[in-house]
């Protein structure tokens, strides 16, 4: 499974944009939102597709997409 | 009587079960066990009981008094996570429950969600963002709340406002920049707390540097906006503005001010400020120069209460905030079941 893709795909599910305007620097808080709630559940959407665990509290250091694609351990291309 | 001694009594008649996820931090075991032994709250330990003991023998600090609860009780947190999966407005699934029910503060918070315990009070190892984000995933906000907020209780000894010398003021943590439609639900949700823990109606003013169109530009407007929203939205609370903050609490400034009738001006004991850094400054400047207690932060616009305090509290001050815990969660249980 591509994380960078699944990662982008559950961005756009939680944050409700189309997933063409999310890239790999999008800027989760100032370019998606702030919201606290629609961040958990970006975070369960990975969780529940790539069968990984995220620590929220490590989630608040994570500003970008690639952030979480690095932090589930992949390189991003 | 002063606002805390009322908080203590009312908490001693009604009595509610508090959550401790951090019952290894000493100073959070010192003090939640002198609650329970003043009998302002039944304490529950929620973590690892051999640690708990550890820290009791270290620390001298008698545990009779609490109740423990297990975080590695695997039959316990199944069933936990099985009746939070039925709750009608559960907020995450099945598996992310699972994930961290294994963690004392998310345990703590599913037990509060399924009512096996009334309130949670946490902060000292905690930071603020973690605590939003966990109750944020377990708790969730209660309908038609647009943004949490912190509101933070002020006694000013020596200071008779219009109402007395105790002010709620919001929001110096949460929301770090609302827009107007925040300011209004900041608002509404700050009148209502604060009403309740007072047991009179909240005078809310929307502070700013400008009274009644004195001044001008964007964040007046932002304000102002607010202040109609907020009337809009609730018109059964007293909820006013514009003003500057002397026009909000001082009635002879007001009445020089304020051209224009008012429920709030010169009287006002709810201060909603701008954005969060002139809420945090304004506070701390009167933490700094009055003599006052402050209790709080509470963060409001959850289904569930919960009081953060902050790693720097004094014993006496986490006490305090233990006390106020419970009269919020009594006072929310009471609310539920059709009590005034």
């Amino acid at each position: 499974m591509n994380i960078e893709k699944t990662v982008i795909r559950c961005a756009a599910d939680a944050y409700s944009v189309d997933e063409s305007t999310i890239t790999l620097d999008t800027d989760i808080r100032s370019q998606l939102s702030k919201q606290s709630l629609l961040l958990v559940a970006f975070i369960s959407s990975i969780e529940e597709e790539l069968n990984v665990t995220i620590d929220l509290g490590e989630a608040a250091a994570l500003k970008t997409i690639r952030d979480f694609v690095d932090k589930i351990g992949q390189p991003a291309e | 009587m002063s606002f805390i001694d009322s908080i203590y009594d009312k908490a001693k008649q009604n009595k509610q079960r508090i959550a401790i996820s951090e019952c290894t931090n000493e100073l959070m075991m010192r003090v939640a066990v002198r609650a329970a032994a003043a009998g302002i709250a039944d304490i529950v330990f929620v973590g690892n009981p051999i640690e708990i003991e550890k820290t009791s023998q270290r620390c001298k600090i008698d545990l009779s008094a609490v109740t423990i609860v297990n975080v590695g009780d695997e039959t316990y947190k199944e069933r936990l996570a099985e009746r939070y999966d039925e709750l009608p407005n559960k907020v995450m699934g099945k598996k992310f429950v699972a994930r961290r029910i294994g963690d004392p503060l998310y345990m703590a918070m599913v037990m509060e969600s399924v009512g096996d315990a009334d309130c949670i009070f946490a902060g000292l190892d905690t930071t603020t963002y973690e605590f939003i984000l966990a109750a944020s995933s377990i708790i969730g906000r209660a309908a038609g709340v647009i943004t949490p907020a912190a509101l933070l209780i002020m006694e000013i000894e020596g200071f008779e406002g219009g109402q007395g010398n105790c002010f709620g003021m919001s929001d110096g943590a949460i929301c770090l920049e609302p827009t107007s439609e925040e300011l209004a639900c900041i608002s509404i949700l700050s009148c209502d707390t604060f009403s309740a823990l007072m047991g009179r109606s909240a005078r809310c003013a929307l502070l700013s540097s400008s009274t009644c169109g004195s001044g001008s530009g964007p964040s007046v407007d932002r304000i102002s906006a607010a202040v109609k929203l907020a009337n809009a939205q609730r018109p059964d609370l007293m909820i006013d503005g514009e003003f500057q903050a002397d026009a909000a609490i001082n009635a002879r400034v007001a009445a020089k001010k304020v051209k224009r009738p008012s429920e709030v001006s010169g009287r006002a004991d709810v201060l909603i400020f701008p954005d969060a850094a002139a809420c945090n400054i304004g506070t701390k400047l009167i933490q700094q120069y009055a003599n006052s207690r402050s209790y709080g932060p509470i963060y409001l616009g959850f289904r569930q209460a919960f009081i953060d305090c902050s790693r720097g509290d004094t014993e006496d001050r986490i006490f305090d905030n233990i006390a106020l815990c419970s009269v919020m969660a009594a006072n929310r249980r009471g609310r539920e079941n059709g009590v005034e």
